[in-house]
């Protein structure tokens, strides 16, 4: 089982909220397989939580009262409160036994889901073994890159397949989408480090928010750019992991960019209470800059 | 149950309930909706006990049965995107009250919030404002009005009946 574990140690990398949202999608997919990567996760975030308390985790002894006084009392005996899809199906056995397949199977369109974490775990385990000879690179953060509808793993020295030039046509793709979301500036950056390349922009959108995703590879490393549309107003919208270094803020075009790091990740974020724009990834402090910078500037022709 | 059963319940919960809670925070997004179907999870194992015991990895037993609940959780909740207002599911649309969420939509030229009033008690009106628009568990009524959790539910399956009967149209779609 050690070993078993240690197969998905790469993502103990991977921020909490990128995890989450790995459970999500998992969660969200009727497909199996996945309980390997999924028990890892479950067990690296309730160690993060034991050692940094954000509320995740419940006092279990009380909870245990709360079990055995409002739940498992005779009045519940056969029924449950929120059942299972395949209960109605044949209530004699057992809801995790009967699940051969999947509770419920339809919409084609949610398949990527439980690939996504396939894909995590896939990665996880290349990643592990790339790390290993890359001593010291950023492997982890240049190469591993999931969205919210897939993952993209990046060999070192290597580009995508899809990884396409930055031109007019590029910007815009996600010029015209964010007109679609209303915003009213040009919210992406117009510049790249010499010998990049963008992957195709994706776009993803959950219960609250619309995101674009751009990714750019090149010179051994990568990084990305989101925008994020909440179009249903949050209070939540993201916890940022980061390192103790300090927190820097970095003015542009009137809007103020929170910059900090984690690990060999740099990231800069700003929110207008609308969009956010993020960009994140193995650049240093002056191409952040840079890269900033370029937001509303001209694009590449 | 037999005590050496009471005794392995207790510890595949005590070892397990975190984890699932944090799987079914992660997609739920809703603390007090995660914990109570970690807890109806909980309750199934009571219900399947022996099966339990005798399998070779019960924590993925566990799982795998909330995975099924949050899949028809969710199944529930897309099922009433798609038609406004569900009768069947325990949830809230994004609206201030009742009345905001069902302002100008008519059943028989009759405002439904106002045909809803005259088919509930005021008690089935507060259970259907707190679980459906408000986002309460069934814990939070239970504590509330002094009922037991499988109460509220039941009362929540009535109150859906009585309204089927008053709006027959909605079992139509249904």
């Amino acid at each position: 089982m050690a070993g078993e574990q240690n197969k998905y140690a790469a993502l103990d990398q991977w921020s909490t909220e990128q995890l989450e949202e790995l459970l999500r999608a998992d969660a969200a997919s009727p497909d199996s397989g996945t309980e390997g990567v999924i028990s890892h996760i479950l067990e690296v975030m309730e160690q993060r939580e034991r050692a940094s308390p954000t509320g995740r985790l419940a006092d279990v002894p009380a909870a245990w009262e709360e079990f055995q006084r409002y739940y498992n009392i005779p009045e519940g005996g056969g029924q449950a409160l929120y059942p299972c899809g395949a209960d109605r199906e044949s209530a004699g056995r057992a809801p995790a036994e009967k699940v051969g397949g999947p509770v419920w199977r339809r919409r084609p369109r949610r398949i990527w889901r439980g690939g996504l974490v396939a894909a995590a775990a896939m990665a996880a385990l290349l990643c592990g073994m790339v790390a290993a000879q890359a001593a010291g690179a950023d492997v982890f953060g240049a190469l591993g890159r999931w969205t919210d509808e897939t993952f993209h793993f990046a060999a070192a020295g290597s580009s995508e397949a899809s990884a396409r030039e930055v031109d007019a046509g590029y910007y815009e793709q996600i010029q015209s989408v964010l007109c679609e979301w209303g915003a009213e500036e040009d919210l992406f950056p117009t510049w790249q480090p010499d010998g990049f390349a963008a992957l195709e922009p994706r776009m993803t959108n959950n219960q609250t928010s619309k995101t674009v995703n751009m990714t750019f590879v090149g010179n051994e490393r990568a990084y990305y750019v989101q925008i994020i549309y909440f179009y249903v107003p949050s209070n939540s919208t993201g916890v940022f992991e980061k390192d103790d270094s300090p927190v820097e803020e970095y003015a542009h075009n009137g809007n103020r960019f929170y910059i900090f790091s984690n690990i060999d990740a740099l990231t800069a974020t700003c929110f207008d209470g609308k969009f956010m724009v993020l960009i994140s990834g193995a650049l240093t402090i002056d191409e952040m800059k840079a890269v900033i910078d370029s937001i509303g500037g001209n694009r590449a022709a | 149950m037999r005590p050496e059963q009471d005794a392995f319940l207790e510890a595949v919960y005590v070892e397990q309930f975190n984890k699932l809670l944090i799987y079914a925070r992660a997609s739920l997004r809703d603390p007090d909706r995660a914990r109570e179907l970690v807890q109806d999870v909980f309750h199934e194992a009571v219900l399947h006990i022996e099966v339990l015991m005798a399998h070779e990895n019960p924590g993925g037993w566990l799982m795998k049965t909330l995975k099924n609940k949050l899949l028809e959780y969710e199944r529930n909740r897309q099922k009433h995107l798609a038609r406004f207002l569900s009768l069947d599911s325990e949830l809230h649309p994004q609206a201030a009250s009742p009345d905001d969420a069902l302002a100008g939509v008519e059943e028989d030229g009759k405002s439904v919030w106002t045909a809803v009033r005259e088919h509930l008690t005021e008690e089935e009106q507060y259970i259907l404002r707190r679980i459906v628009w408000e986002g309460a568990t069934h814990l939070q009524v239970a504590k509330e009005r002094n009922l037991s959790v499988y109460a509220s539910q039941k009362r929540l399956q009535r109150i859906r009946e009585k309204l089927y009967q008053a709006f027959p149209e909605r079992r139509k779609r249904k």
